[in-house]
């Protein structure tokens, strides 16, 4: 069992797995480039989704709920 | 022309199933997996899907209340299929019972508020569906002979401590008061087009099979503590994982059709 926050951030870390492996298999034509960017894929997906999660956490910590 | 537009078509049908015709094996099983994956997971979490209002229709009984009959027990849970399956399924009435009043067990749309009413005596409980669309009604007494008993979706829901009633949506396009928003008729095409092409037929089809299957499964591994039933954050990323198979679909789609006519992918290599 975990709190909501970390269950909802395994579910979303996971939406960005999925969506890693659909583009590495779609943007490449061997399985090697396929699996390098995978991980290149994973990087900016969940650096993004981190990054969302403070932008928006800090307009709810400058405007409150 | 023609081998790229059946690996549309194929892949419209099963994920992964142009890419496995064009010779894309090991991609079209990494496809069918990846989408098959999301959509399970989708279903896991969001047990509204399904559910649709329009030609949502109540439903009637007649009970024979006789001293010769057997005691009617509470009906036993049934598996659901919640796309195949009535919106409002009743387990089990018994139509002759020597009981004095009965108990109606059913499902329906997750927490959705029903009404139940004999006709003769206008005695009503009503009931809202839990997490899952199960519902158990409050006794309701019989009366000797024949007795006409009416299942509706309710259109208010009385609170027990202030004795007050609170309105219920229902969006029962039976009901005339009842008139969608532009947006709302947009979100019905999405629901009736685009949803099951997208999803593919087959995941779209089979999809209420498996959430049957699957129904109660927090109750054996509530993921967050403290919580009876699936939060509604978490219901809304069952959602986005459905939405995310459709995409995933989408960009399989037109990946099958640029394969055929990639010089790069000529050899094969997945």
């Amino acid at each position: 069992m975990m709190s909501l926050p970390v269950a909802l951030l395994f579910f979303l870390f996971l939406s960005c797995v999925l969506f890693s492996i659909i583009y590495s298999l779609v943007d490449n034509h061997t399985p090697e480039e396929a699996f390098k960017d995978f991980f290149a894929n994973l990087k900016i997906y969940f650096g993004g989704l981190i990054l969302c999660a403070v932008f928006v956490n800090g307009l709810q910590a400058l405007f409150g709920q | 022309m023609k081998r790229g537009l059946l690996s549309i078509g194929f892949n419209l049908l099963f994920p992964g199933a142009g890419h496995y015709y064009i010779g894309e094996k090991v991609k079209a099983l990494i496809f069918a997996i990846v989408i098959l994956f999301t959509y399970a997971v989708g279903l896991a979490l969001d047990f509204q899907h399904y559910y649709w209002y329009e030609a949502f229709r109540g439903k009637q009984f007649l009970i024979t209340r006789d001293d010769s009959a057997p005691q009617t027990k509470l009906s036993e849970l049934e598996r659901v299929n919640t796309y195949f399956d009535d919106p409002l399924e009743v387990f089990g009435i018994q139509e002759r019972t020597s009981s004095k009043e009965i108990q109606v067990r059913g499902h329906a749309k997750p927490g959705m508020t029903l009404r139940l009413t004999h006709l003769k005596t206008f005695d009503e409980v009503q009931v809202q569906a839990d997490y899952k669309g199960f519902f158990v009604f409050e006794a309701l007494p019989l009366i000797p002979g024949a007795n006409e008993v009416e299942l509706q979706p309710a259109e208010n829901f009385y609170t027990d401590f202030s004795k007050t009633s609170v309105g219920v949506p229902h969006f029962d396009s039976s009901n005339p008061n009842y008139q969608p928003s532009t947006l709302e008729k947009l979100w019905h095409f999405i629901y009736k087009v685009v949803f099951p092409v997208l999803k593919t037929p087959l995941l779209h089809w089979f999809g209420g099979t498996y959430q049957g299957l699957i129904i109660h499964w927090w109750d054996s591994v509530p993921l967050v503590k403290g919580e009876p039933t699936i939060p509604a954050p978490l219901r809304d990323v069952g959602f986005y994982f459905i939405i995310l198979v459709c995409m995933f679909n989408l960009l399989i789609l037109f990946d099958g059709f640029d394969t055929c006519y990639n010089q790069w992918n000529r050899s094969g290599k997945f």
